[in-house]
């Protein structure tokens, strides 16, 4: 990849990994952080990749960066023993785009971040095993399982509301 | 793969889709023997009573005819199972006869719709506002990323050379020259005062009357000019000195020096072959003279031929490579460096002989 296919990755991607990451940790700061990081890393090795496989490159290297971070984040707050921060509902102000995002909210971590790049990317399951490290079976289970606890969760919430 | 209890489930979906093979039937039938609780499920599933099979059975139902049979003899749609026909429906994973069979499902038990409403729900839309604001940090910019680092070392290397040499030519005592000799019959009080020339007992003559010797101040330099008049406007135009008599001296002492341009008249006097002589007890140092010479004539002379073509192009990569290594020779009198053209592929090449037996050798191309 050359450098000019480089800037172009940056303009075509960046706001793609940036929704990806700030949609799972919520921390613009730290999305953006692993956003440059991600984009310096694949800077290392730019010769190396190839145009076609950046964007790829790019998510799988932002995925695992964030799992890092999170990780980082996890243990330091156990260390400081600081209530994990549950996020709730305004039940009396929830649109459906709320629900949803309280749906995304109530999912594993790996379930969520497999349903993200399926919906926000539409990536295939077998691309979506390469980003994760998951291979092709356990992505549609996931894939599978996350659906139903959604649907569930907004059928509940639609009821209450 | 094999089966485990992160994905047992599509095992039994694919079971119930006839799309296990035989090997895959008999990991499932071992894996219920260790998970018996997953066998429930699994029949939950069924719920008309697939039953598990070996690999010579074949897939049977015990109420086949709720099934469409013109369509498929697969697993029966049911309240069960809906939701996952509908997840690999709208994940566009549902072969077509059970698309068919799905749309008469749905027909047929119309409150299901509510489920596929309530499913359809569940796909997330990216937010476009979002966006990464600084792109412009993230970019790179490389001047040329192709220039191969030898090159820039040799070009780097051959820049600080002559740069090198021309602050040790000009910085040094080269312009401070004391004496000047020369032996011209001229009278003494020909020759014009001058704010170099301040007094007249600075010049000394001989018994013919010829000038012997000039004292100079120190710092600035007394050139003597060539016999052919028609040099001097030139060189006389170009210096600011309106203290001195162009028309009866034949002295030239000057200030504020303009390097370049000395050099140059310097040289261009030299082309009459008239400096080069009557200046080899003012400039003794030759290898200084010559190096002056040869750059000004890079620098100058607009024959410069930086490509391997030999097309004139103007002052390049080579020609600083030759400067510098003429100047480096010059200055250590030996052969140090040099620069060999092959004339079969017109490459050159920079050669570094550091001793006798070790030498050190680039081409200028992959």
């Amino acid at each position: 990849m050359t450098t000019a296919e480089f800037n172009i990755c940056v303009d075509k991607f960046a706001d793609n990994v940036y929704r990806f990451i700030l949609k799972n940790i919520k921390d613009e700061d730290k999305a953006k952080d692993v956003v440059q990081d991600s984009f310096e890393k694949m800077w290392l090795k730019v010769d190396d990749i190839a145009f076609e496989k950046s964007r790829s490159y790019l998510f799988t290297t932002a995925y695992h960066t964030m799992i890092d971070m999170i990780r980082k984040d996890k243990k330091k707050s156990d260390f400081d023993e600081i209530e994990p921060y549950t996020q709730g509902y305004k039940q009396e102000y929830m649109g459906l785009k709320e629900i949803i995002e309280s749906a995304l909210e109530k999912l594993p971590e790996i379930q969520k971040n497999v349903v993200l790049l399926r919906d926000y990317e539409g990536y295939s399951y077998e691309e979506i095993g390469q980003i994760t490290g998951l291979n092709e079976t356990q992505v549609k289970v996931y894939i599978y399982r996350a659906r139903l606890t959604m649907k569930n969760f907004i059928g509940s919430l639609e009821k209450i509301l | 793969m094999s089966i485990n209890k992160n994905n047992y489930e599509l095992y039994f979906i694919n079971f119930l889709d006839g799309k296990l093979k035989h090997s895959e039937i008999e990991e499932l039938n071992a894996f219920l023997l260790i998970h018996p609780e997953l066998k429930e499920e699994l029949e939950e599933m069924q719920e008309f009573g697939v039953e598990l099979i070996s690999e010579k059975e074949e897939i049977t139902f015990n109420k086949k005819y709720l099934l469409n049979k013109s369509i498929s003899d697969k697993v029966l749609i049911s309240e069960k199972n809906i939701d996952e026909f509908l997840i690999t429906y709208l994940e566009n994973d549902l072969e077509d006869f059970d698309i068919k069979r799905l749309e008469l499902f749905l027909k047929e038990n119309p409150i299901f719709t509510k489920n596929f409403d309530a499913l359809k729900k569940t796909y997330l839309k990216p937010d476009l506002t979002i966006s990464y604001k600084n792109k412009s940090e993230l970019k790179k910019f490389v001047i040329s990323r192709h220039v191969k680092m030898r090159k820039l070392i040799y070009t780097s290397v051959s820049v600080a050379a002559v740069i090198t040499l021309l602050f040790n030519v000009f910085l040094s005592d080269f312009p401070t020259l004391n004496t000047y000799n020369y032996g011209r019959k001229v009278s003494k009080n020909d020759i014009p005062k001058t704010n170099h020339i301040a007094n007249q007992n600075d010049i000394t003559v001989n018994q013919d009357n010829e000038i012997a010797e000039v004292q100079i101040n120190r710092g600035f330099r007394a050139e003597k000019f060539a016999d052919d008049s028609s040099l001097k406007p030139n060189y006389a135009t170009s210096r600011n000195s309106s203290t001195l008599d162009l028309t009866n001296s034949s002295y030239l002492a000057y200030e504020n020096r303009n390097e370049f341009s000395d050099i140059y008249h310097y040289i261009k006097q030299s082309e009459y072959n008239q400096i080069d002589e009557d200046f080899t007890d003012v400039v003794p140092d030759a290898p200084r003279k010559g190096f002056i010479r040869y750059t000004a004539e890079k620098l100058f002379a607009g024959n410069n031929s930086s490509s391997e073509t030999g097309e004139k192009t103007g002052f390049g990569l080579w020609d600083a490579v030759d400067i510098g290594t003429y100047g480096i020779n010059s200055l250590a009198n030996k052969e140090i460096v040099n620069v060999n053209v092959n004339e079969q592929n017109n490459k050159r090449s920079i050669n570094l002989a550091l001793g006798d037996n070790f030498s050190f050798s680039r081409n200028n191309r992959k």
